[in-house]
């Protein structure tokens, strides 16, 4: 092989490779250095984070929106095959539906004066934002999206994101036009959830698996294939009785839980506010509180 | 020889297409695709620029770029934080610091060297990943995003290929 004649470049090189070296060892320091920042989880990581996402996401939900369309485009043909099936179960399906509104009516019209008739507070006003998701992130070791709603859509940190089917994860980050939603099947998700049946509570653990576990469950819990999982409202921000998903797999090996949410359609997430648990709040105090907290005025 | 400033401007421009393009290709990487079950093994793409880059124009991906990057890919997509910042420093040094094996080699070896280094790039982040969690991560999807970033590199060299022929001739 043969090396072009640069006689000033050889007679740096030394110096210049000792400089490279020396600065690559600082550059991996910093690397470790960050790990161990990122492990404390500061305010200081979630700020830059979420600085970086603000700046990026114009990006990304221009650049998702033409892949979204395409996605939608193929669905559809995909979907248009199958119409009259589709059809004809979906008619059956609605007449089954009708019933239910029936029975629906009819029982929150019972609840209602039931809750009357025992001077019952009122659930908390619930409020959603929709937010498009607009990026995937994480690759192999994270389970999370980017959605293009943050605090300027009045999200706040720790509130539940659903998809149409159920609970896709919670609101772990958010910038002022981003958020960061961890879904329930990354490795750090922990939601208190119930039995629908049983009401027996436990903790929905994801593993960055599709199937998180179900665990805390109490020892005489009766657990069955094909229960229904809700959030049990415990711990804070989240409602009570979200759907999460049901029970598929329960055993000698743990419980394992498949979300309702289907993760391969998730174009948009609902944001639930739901306003502060145990605290009244009518929506005029809510909205005043809001704009107290946003402009920093005594409450 | 003195450069005027429109000169200057056009050689700074040269200067950061490699790290810029592996910026565009971080978030590209992010884009949903909708496609079932492919995001956890969507390929690393900043692992595929930074070795090609790190191979054929060391001297446009320094390690400071390769820092700045994967501290991009880190905060904008959630992983731990500092991960991918030090697998892809290592993927850096490690390429130059064997760029007389690379010299010159057909498409083929080239390849077969990134299938290497990607093989340690993924297990050490895999590696790092669960100890960061503290426990034990599954390993099938960075088994599954390895086989991926391994297939995705020859089109992505290619793209390369076409970027360093028309706007890096100097």
């Amino acid at each position: 092989m043969k090396r072009p004649m640069r006689p000033l470049e050889d007679l740096t090189t030394p110096v210049r490779a000792w400089l490279h070296r020396f600065a690559f060892l600082l550059l991996v320091g910093g690397a470790f250095a960050l790990m161990l920042v990122g492990k404390a989880d500061g305010i200081l990581v979630e700020r830059a984070r979420t600085t970086v996402v603000d700046a990026v996401a114009p990006i990304l939900d221009a650049a998702s929106r033409p892949v979204a369309t395409v996605a939608d485009v193929l669905r559809e043909g995909r979907e248009l095959a199958v119409l009259r099936a589709q059809n004809a179960a979906l008619r059956k399906e609605n007449a089954r539906l009708k019933h239910w509104q029936l029975v629906a009516r009819r029982l929150e019209a019972e609840n209602a004066a039931l809750a009357q008739l025992l001077d019952m507070a009122p659930e908390p006003q619930t409020d959603y934002v929709t937010g498009r998701v607009i990026a995937d992130s994480g690759g192999a070791f994270v389970r999370s999206v980017l959605i293009n709603a943050g605090t300027n859509h009045g999200i706040a940190k720790g509130q539940a994101a659903l998809t149409g089917e159920g609970l896709a994860g919670r609101v772990a980050e958010v910038g002022r036009t981003s958020g960061r939603v961890l879904l329930i099947t990354d490795i750090n998700s922990r939601i208190p959830v119930v039995i629908e049946s049983t009401r027996q509570r436990g903790i929905l653990a994801g593993d960055n698996s599709d199937r998180p576990k179900l665990v805390y469950l109490p020892e005489e819990a009766e657990v069955a294939v094909g229960q229904r999982i809700v959030t049990s409202g415990h711990g804070g921000v989240f409602p009570p009785g979200l759907p999460v998903g049901e029970i598929v797999k329960a055993g000698e090996h743990g419980v394992r839980v498949r979300p309702f949410a289907d993760w391969n359609r998730m174009e948009y997430l609902r944001v639930v506010d739901y306003g502060m648990p145990g605290i009244l709040m009518t929506r005029e105090d809510d909205y005043s509180a809001r704009i107290a907290a946003a402009t920093g005025a005594p409450r | 020889m003195k450069l005027t400033v429109w000169q200057r401007l056009d050689l700074i421009a040269r200067q950061i297409t490699p790290t810029l393009l592996t910026l565009a290709l971080v978030m590209v990487g992010m884009v949903p695709l909708h496609l079932p079950d492919l995001a956890p093994v969507v390929p690393w793409l900043a692992l595929i620029a930074v070795y090609y880059w790190s191979v054929h124009r060391p001297d446009l991906m320094p390690a400071a770029a390769v820092f700045a990057v994967g501290l991009f890919h880190d905060l904008a997509a959630g992983t731990a934080l500092g991960v991918g910042v030090l697998v892809l420093l290592l993927v850096h040094v490690a390429v130059v610091s064997q760029r007389r094996f690379f010299m010159s080699r057909s498409f083929m070896v080239i390849w077969f060297g990134f299938a290497v280094i990607a093989l340690g790039a993924c297990t050490l982040s895999w590696l790092l990943n669960a100890l960061l969690a503290g426990t034990l991560v599954d390993a099938r999807p960075a088994a599954f995003q390895f086989m991926t970033t391994v297939a995705a590199y020859p089109p992505l060299a290619w793209l390369f290929v076409q970027v360093q022929r028309s706007m890096l001739r100097t």
